[in-house]
């Protein structure tokens, strides 16, 4: 379980962050909203201690630094946003180097790699140069290696944390429920994900919980048929829109409306 | 389960290129020892173990013209090699970026200075001396390391531009105050600055390699024991440290050992270029980018082409020789320069 306490982030003279707080659970999958500049990508980076924050970030009831870094590292991953590797290595090194917190034989951590690519069907990419995929390709490549990080070996992996930063910006259509359907799955196996997410029917279709975030703090928290209401959203997106409830699955679908006020309809 | 990953990452195809490399460098080994201006003899490098009856035609001074001159210099010549290609890879490890190089980031350079200012010294200042070129070039070598990386870091990134630009301008400064410093050195320092300045390994001996060998050693060693960990920090600098590394420790450390191995290489054999980025990158051709196949490949390599590169320099003008720093500069600058044509279509190493 992640706590954050009184997290405030000033970046220059600019607060990013204000002494925001909210707990997430194991089980779930945590969408987190909010316009551009919103403080998203920065709590993440806080969470994952890359740049400094006051207030109290708790994993599992211990504070987040007090961990060995070996040992953080297999509980807590991250995707990170337009991240691109210099050098050629192939899909399945990449997702190899995932394995590096573990200490393990070779044959093991080709076993993991082996059945990540599998069950992510990313065996066309496999052995192909990661410096010459196309950005979607290189993104599913990266999130592959996030879950070989946290991985558990011959068992259930559980009470892990990880961490998305915009994890479908560059996927088609189906690569990007893909992607999020390995996400809850992930998180349905009891683990906690936290996903940055610009899509808000995406968020509608896969969220347990969305946290709106506006000016550097947390304004709505909730189920997404709390959260995605008209009245929420339109002051902070600053764009019309309508919402209708999914045909098949009845939660909220939103349907935004141009500025100009002009459309091909 | 399908299988399909498995041959990828289990490969033993590097092996085989370990096993060729090292092969061709007993081969050269042997060639060099066996050959010089003294004379060529095949039975040279093992004359020592054969009784008398069986090598009449070696005398003694032969004999020692092997053990004494040809088997240091062939021992520098690995020592230099496989740092310079250790230390080129790392280097490129933590700038990410296949272009950067300890020499054309102004390192050796600052090491030279560094060392040639003791040189100059020596001679005039009683308490310097000629122990002091390896420690001299070592801090030389680490000031410059540091200075350049701080600059070229903007919050987890390496400016490649900036890192080569400011090379650019340590080099120019080096070459300035080396200058400065042959313009009020005598005959026999001006002699030893100008060696220093092209690379050569002809003054290589037992006592000379007893100030420099153990940088090398050490930097060599250790780099190649922190290979897995440089090696995640090729994926970028957050991503390493998501995965448990101490990035900034370990970003110390390699400066540190990058410093401490082209300090202890300039001391002993001056300025050679381009053997850091000529050698990493063929063994990634070879073996790909993972630092767990490829620098000890890029060790090997890079043996394998000071011995070259030194044969080329005793052969092309004998009983002259060329300085080595030539035939590297010579053989890596076209290189550099494709390899800037490359990266700016947009392609990698």
């Amino acid at each position: 379980m992640l706590e954050c306490n009184n997290i405030s982030i000033t970046r220059g003279d600019k607060r990013i962050i204000q002494n925001l707080s909210f707990a997430a659970n194991k089980g779930e999958f945590i969408v987190l909203l909010g316009e551009n500049g919103a403080g998203k990508s920065t709590l993440l980076s806080a969470i994952c201690d890359d740049i400094d924050c006051s207030g109290e970030i708790l994993l599992d009831g211990k504070p987040m630094r007090e961990y060995a870094p070996q040992t953080l590292a297999t509980q807590r991953a991250m995707l990170l946003q337009n991240n691109r590797v210099n050098f050629a290595f192939s899909a399945a090194e990449l997702i190899a180097m995932g394995r590096y917190p573990y200490n393990e034989t070779t044959q093991t951590q080709a076993y993991q790699v082996n059945s990540i690519i599998t069950q992510m069907a990313l065996e066309p990419l496999a052995d192909r140069d990661v410096t010459v995929l196309s950005g979607g390709e290189f993104q599913r490549v990266q999130f592959a290696r996030c879950i070989a990080q946290l991985n558990a070996h011959k068992k259930q992996t559980t009470g892990k944390l990880m961490l998305l930063d915009e994890p479908t910006s560059a996927l088609d259509l189906h690569h990007q429920h893909a992607t999020l359907s390995k996400a809850k799955l992930f998180a349905q196996q009891g683990n906690t994900v936290i996903a940055v997410l610009h899509d808000l029917n995406l968020a509608s279709l896969y969220a347990d919980r969305v946290l709106l975030l506006h000016q550097g703090n947390i304004c709505h928290d909730g189920n997404p048929q709390d959260v995605l209401r008209p009245e929420v959203l339109q002051p902070i997106y600053r764009a019309g829109m309508q919402i209708n409830l999914h045909p098949s699955f009845q939660i909220p679908m939103i349907f935004s409306e141009p500025l100009i006020g002009a459309s091909n309809a | 389960m399908s299988n399909i990953a498995l041959p990828i990452l289990n490969s033993k195809h590097h092996l085989k290129w370990y096993w060729l490399s090292m092969i061709l460098l007993l081969s050269l080994a042997w060639l060099s020892l066996s050959s010089g201006p003294v004379g060529w003899d095949w039975k040279m490098p093992i004359a020592w173990l054969l009784p008398n009856s069986m090598t009449p035609e070696i005398n003694d001074l032969q004999m020692s013209v092997v053990s004494q001159i040809r088997l240091p210099r062939l021992l520098l010549a690995i020592l230099i090699g496989s740092v310079l290609a250790c230390s080129g890879a790392a280097t490129q490890a933590l700038c990410r970026n296949p272009l950067a190089d300890p020499s054309l980031m102004g390192v050796t350079g600052g090491a030279a200075v560094a060392a040639i200012a003791v040189i100059a010294l020596a001679p005039k200042v009683s308490f310097i001396n000629e122990a002091m070129v390896a420690p001299a070039a070592f801090i030389g070598a680490l000031t410059i390391t540091s200075v350049i990386y701080r600059l070229a870091n903007h919050q987890g990134q390496v400016q490649i531009t900036t890192l080569l630009l400011a090379g650019v301008a340590i080099n120019a400064i080096a070459m300035a105050v080396i200058g400065l410093f042959s313009f009020f050195a005598d005959d026999s320092s001006l002699r030893l600055m100008t060696y220093w300045q092209m690379g050569s390994l002809g003054g290589a001996s037992w006592s000379a390699m007893t100030y420099g060998a153990p940088l090398i050693i050490v930097s060599t060693i250790l780099l190649l024991l922190k290979k897995r960990q440089i090696n995640a920090l090729m994926l970028g600098e957050r991503d390493a440290r998501h995965l448990g590394v101490n990035v900034k420790r370990l970003k110390t450390e390699v400066v540190f050992l990058v410093a401490l191995g082209v300090g202890g290489a300039v001391a002993m054999a001056g300025m050679i270029g381009f053997v850091g980025l000529v050698v990493p990158h063929i063994a990634r051709l070879l073996v790909g980018p993972d630092l767990r196949k490829m620098l000890p490949l890029s060790m090997l390599l890079g043996c394998l082409l000071m011995l070259l590169a030194d044969w080329i320099a005793r052969l092309i003008v004998a009983p002259s020789e060329l300085p080595i720093g030539i035939v590297t500069a010579l053989f890596g600058a076209p290189f550099f320069i494709y390899q800037l044509i490359k990266q700016k279509r947009g392609g990698h190493a």
